[in-house]
C-alpha cells in the first residue's frame, strides 16, 4: 500500500512496451472524452506517437478531431469489435494533428452491446486485436494508445479494460462521481477476478475543479486524504479546472491544446502529459534535469 | 415590545404568540391599558426575556415612578412605558456588568430625565410599574384556569369588567403554552422589592405598602379600591382599582424554548465554515464508498477483503474492540497462535494503526518468530509507537546465535 502506481506501472509490457490507458468513469459529463483528447494531443505535440480510440457511441473524440461521418462509418471501432477478422490498422484514420491517429467512432456502435452478447470471448476482442497489431512487423507502432471509454459499465468499457494496461479516471468533485468511481471499482475487481485483466490504476483525474466553490474543495480534500490514507498517491497532482476554453475548442475540430497553447487548460494538460509519463515510467518526459543541467542551476 | 397603542389590538387573538404581558391600569381610565409582546422582543438592547431573567436572578423587582397625569395619553404612556423599561435594562446590564453593585444613581437619573420630559416638571404622583416571574404554583395549575381565577374574580370582589377587558382577556383563548413558569425560577417565582430600597426617592405618590408589594394587575379597578386606598398585597393577586402610584405589574410568561431562541441583536452569533459544514455533512459519505476494485491492478485481490472488513467495521465498529479483548485475552492466557490470528485481523482492518502492529510484534516475539517480530516493530515504529524501538533494541541485543538473521536491523539503532 506504501507503493505508488509509478513503482507498478512497468509491470506489465502485453503490447511490446506500448501503454494502452483507458478513460473510463461510470458517471457520465466529468471530462473523459476532452481530457483523452487533450492529453492525446498534448503526448503528440511532445513528439509522441498517439493513437486515441474513441469507444464512445456519442462519438465526441471523433468529432474532437474532425474525422468526417463518411471516414467513422468506413473505419470505426464498430467494425473492430464485432468482425473477428478486421484488423485494427484498417480502422485507423489519421488526424491533422502529426502524430496522433484515431479509430473512430459513430452512433453505431452503440449496436456492440447486442452483437457481442452471443460471441465467443466477447470482452478480449479489442485485447485480440490490439495484441495482433503489435504482433505485426508491418504496422506502425504508438507509443501511446488512449482509449475513451462510454459512461456505461457496458461491454465496449468491459472491452476496453480488458485490452488496457492502464486506467485514468477522471472524476468531477461531486458526490454523484465518486460514486461513479466506486461503482467502476467493482467491475474493475470483477475483470481481475473473472477474465484475468492486467489494468492498473494511473491515476485519478480532478477535473472541472473550481478553487473558488466550497463543495469542490471540500470533496477534493477529502478524496484526496481517503484516497492516500489508504491506498496511495494515486491521484494526480495536476488539476483540471473548468474552463471555457476547452469548450469553445470542441466545435473547432481541434483539442484546445493546439488551438490555444497559452491558454491555462493547454498548460494544465501539457503538465498532465508530463505527470502521466513520468507515472509510466517513461523517461524521455518527466524525467529530472540532466546533472549537468541541476548543476547549471546551482 | 410592540406598543401599539390601541387597546383593541391587545387582543390575544391577534398575538397568539404573544408571552409577555404588560397591564397598565390608569386612575383616569376604567379600562387597563395592555399590551402584548414576545420575550424575544428587543427593549434597551436586550431581549425581554433576557430582561426578565436578569432582573429574576437579582431577585428583584424593577419600579419606579413616572408621571400618572401623563398615563391618560395612551399614546404617551406607551412612549413612557417604553422608554422606562429601555432605562432599566440598561441599568440592569450595568448592574450586572459591574459585579452587581448597583447604579441607582443612573437609574433614578434616567427615570427623572423621563418623567421630566413627559411632564415637564418633577414629582406629583406616580405610578409604579414592575417586572414580576410568575410563581410556581400558577403554572401548575391549568393555563385557562389560572387565568380564569385572575381574569374572573368573584363578583362580589371585583366590578364587572368592560367588554373590551373581556375580549382582551377570554379565559378560552387558545394559547398553547399557557401561562408558565421559567424554567429554574420557582425559587425566584415571588416577587420581591428590593429594588425600592436603593431608591425610595423614585415613588413619591405611592403608599408604601405599595410600592413594596407590587400586585399583579390584571383588571379593571375593584369596587372597593376605586377609592384609591392603598393595594394590598397578598398573594394570590386579586383584581384591585390601580390608583395614583400604584404598582402596575409587567406579567411574563415562560418559555420553555429559550435555548431555541435565535441570536438577537448585540448578541454574539456562532457561525460555522461552509466548508466545514461540507465536511461534516460528506465525510460519512465518501467514507463509505469502497474504492477498492480501482486499486485490484496495483496492490491485488487482498485489498478487496481489507476493504470489506473495514466496511464491516465501520457498520459495527464495536467489533475492533471485541477482537482487541479476544487477542488479548487469548495473550494472558498463553494461546499466542490464535492471539496472532486476532492481531493480525486488526492489522488488516486498520493497516495504520501502530498500536496493533505493535501487539503482533509482541505476539511473534512470543511465539519465536523473530524476522516477523522484528518487522512488524519496524512497521509500529514508523507509525509512531513508542515502545517499537525498545523492542528492536532489544531484538538486537539477543545472543548472535539467535538473532543471526537479525543482523540487518543493526543499522535501525
Amino acid at each position: 500500500m506504501e507503493a505508488g502506481p509509478a513503482a507498478e506501472a512497468n509491470g506489465h509490457a502485453p503490447y511490446g512496451g506500448a501503454h494502452v490507458v483507458a478513460f473510463v468513469n461510470e458517471k457520465g459529463g466529468v471530462a473523459k472524452t476532452t481530457s483523452c483528447v487533450n492529453l492525446a494531443a498534448a503526448l503528440a505535440a511532445e513528439g509522441r506517437r498517439v493513437l486515441c480510440m474513441d469507444l464512445d457511441p456519442q462519438a465526441n473524440a471523433t468529432t474532437a478531431f474532425a474525422v468526417s461521418a463518411d471516414q467513422a462509418v468506413e473505419r470505426e471501432a464498430h467494425c473492430l469489435l464485432t468482425m473477428p477478422r478486421y484488423p485494427l490498422e484498417r480502422a485507423i484514420v489519421a488526424t491533422q494533428i502529426p502524430g496522433l491517429d484515431l479509430v473512430p467512432s459513430s452512433p453505431r456502435l452503440g449496436d456492440c452491446n447486442k452483437a457481442l452478447v452471443m460471441e465467443m470471448g466477447r470482452e478480449g476482442r479489442l485485447r485480440s486485436k490490439l495484441r495482433d497489431f503489435y504482433r505485426s512487423v508491418l504496422t506502425e507502432k504508438y507509443d501511446y494508445i488512449l482509449v475513451d471509454c462510454p459512461p456505461s459499465l457496458d461491454m465496449l468499457t468491459v472491452n476496453a479494460l480488458a485490452a488496457a494496461t492502464h486506467m485514468v479516471v477522471p472524476v468531477t468533485t461531486k458526490f454523484y462521481a465518486l460514486k461513479g468511481m466506486a461503482l467502476l471499482g467493482e467491475m474493475v475487481a470483477t475483470l481481475h477476478e473473472q477474465i484475468g485483466a492486467w489494468v492498473k490504476l494511473l491515476g485519478i483525474l480532478i477535473t472541472m475543479y473550481d478553487k473558488n466553490t466550497a463543495l469542490d474543495v471540500t470533496l477534493y480534500r477529502l478524496l484526496k486524504e481517503r484516497i492516500e490514507r489508504e491506498y496511495g498517491d494515486y491521484i494526480f497532482s495536476t488539476i483540471i479546472t473548468r474552463s471555457v476554453v476547452v469548450s469553445e475548442a470542441e466545435a473547432g475540430g481541434i483539442p484546445a491544446v493546439i488551438r490555444e497553447p497559452e491558454s491555462p487548460a493547454a498548460a494544465a494538460y501539457r503538465a498532465l502529459a508530463r505527470e502521466v509519463v513520468a507515472r509510466l515510467g517513461d523517461s524521455a518526459l518527466g524525467a529530472p534535469a540532466p546533472v549537468h543541467a541541476q548543476a547549471a542551476a546551482r | 415590545m410592540d406598543m401599539q397603542p390601541e387597546p383593541s389590538a391587545c387582543s390575544p387573538e391577534a398575538h397568539p404568540d404573544c408571552s409577555v404581558l404588560i397591564t397598565i391600569t390608569t386612575p383616569g381610565s376604567e379600562t387597563p391599558i395592555c399590551r402584548f409582546g414576545s420575550a424575544r422582543d428587543i427593549l434597551g438592547g436586550i431581549t425581554v426575556r433576557q430582561l426578565i431573567e436578569r432582573v429574576s436572578s437579582r431577585q428583584s423587582v424593577l419600579s419606579a415612578g413616572v408621571p400618572s397625569a401623563q398615563l391618560e395619553a395612551e399614546s404617551t404612556t406607551a412612549s413612557a412605558v417604553r422608554e422606562l423599561i429601555a432605562a432599566r435594562s440598561a441599568e440592569v446590564l450595568l448592574a450586572s456588568d459591574n459585579g452587581g453593585g448597583g447604579q441607582a444613581v443612573d437609574l433614578e437619573a434616567a427615570v427623572s430625565t423621563i418623567a421630566e420630559r413627559h411632564t415637564g416638571e418633577a414629582g406629583s404622583s406616580f405610578i409604579s410599574i414592575s417586572l414580576e416571574v410568575r410563581p410556581l404554583q400558577d403554572a401548575a395549575a391549568p393555563a385557562g384556569r389560572e387565568r380564569r381565577e385572575v381574569m374572573n374574580p368573584p363578583a362580589v370582589e371585583v366590578a364587572p369588567r368592560p367588554p373590551a377587558a373581556e375580549r382582551a382577556f377570554a379565559p378560552e383563548r387558545p394559547r398553547s403554552s399557557g401561562w408558565a413558569l421559567i424554567p429554574g425560577d420557582e425559587e425566584r417565582s415571588q416577587p420581591i422589592a428590593l429594588g425600592e430600597a436603593s431608591h425610595p426617592r423614585l415613588e413619591p405618590g405611592p403608599p408604601p405598602a405599595a410600592a413594596q408589594e407590587p400586585r399583579e394587575v390584571a383588571q379593571p379597578p375593584a369596587v372597593e379600591r376605586a377609592s384609591g386606598a392603598p393595594a394590598v398585597s397578598e398573594p394570590p393577586a386579586r383584581p384591585a382599582a390601580p390608583v395614583a402610584g400604584e404598582l402596575v405589574t409587567i406579567v411574563a410568561e415562560g418559555e420553555p424554548e429559550i435555548e431555541a431562541q435565535p441570536p438577537q441583536q448585540g448578541e454574539r452569533k456562532e457561525y460555522i465554515r461552509k466548508s466545514d459544514w461540507l465536511r461534516a455533512q460528506f465525510l460519512p459519505e465518501v467514507e463509505a464508498l469502497d474504492f477498492s476494485g480501482l486499486f485490484v491492478g496495483n496492490l491485488g485481490l487482498g485489498v478487496r477483503e481489507q476493504a470489506s472488513r473495514r466496511v464491516a467495521v465501520l457498520a459495527d465498529p464495536s467489533r475492533i474492540t471485541e477482537i482487541l479483548l479476544q487477542g488479548n485475552s487469548y495473550r494472558r492466557s498463553g494461546d499466542h497462535a490464535k492471539a496472532l490470528i486476532c492481531y493480525q485481523e486488526l492489522v488488516d482492518i486498520d493497516a495504520a494503526n501502530p498500536d496493533f502492529r505493535y501487539l503482533l510484534g509482541k505476539t511473534f516475539l512470543e511465539l519465536g518468530q523473530l524476522q516477523e517480530a522484528a518487522e512488524a516493530f519496524v512497521r509500529a515504529k514508523e507509525l509512531g509507537h513508542e515502545g517499537a524501538q525498545n523492542e528492536l533494541d532489544q531484538l538486537n541485543r539477543r545472543p548472535r546465535r539467535r538473532s543471526g538473521i537479525l543482523s540487518f536491523l543493526r543499522f535501525w539503532r
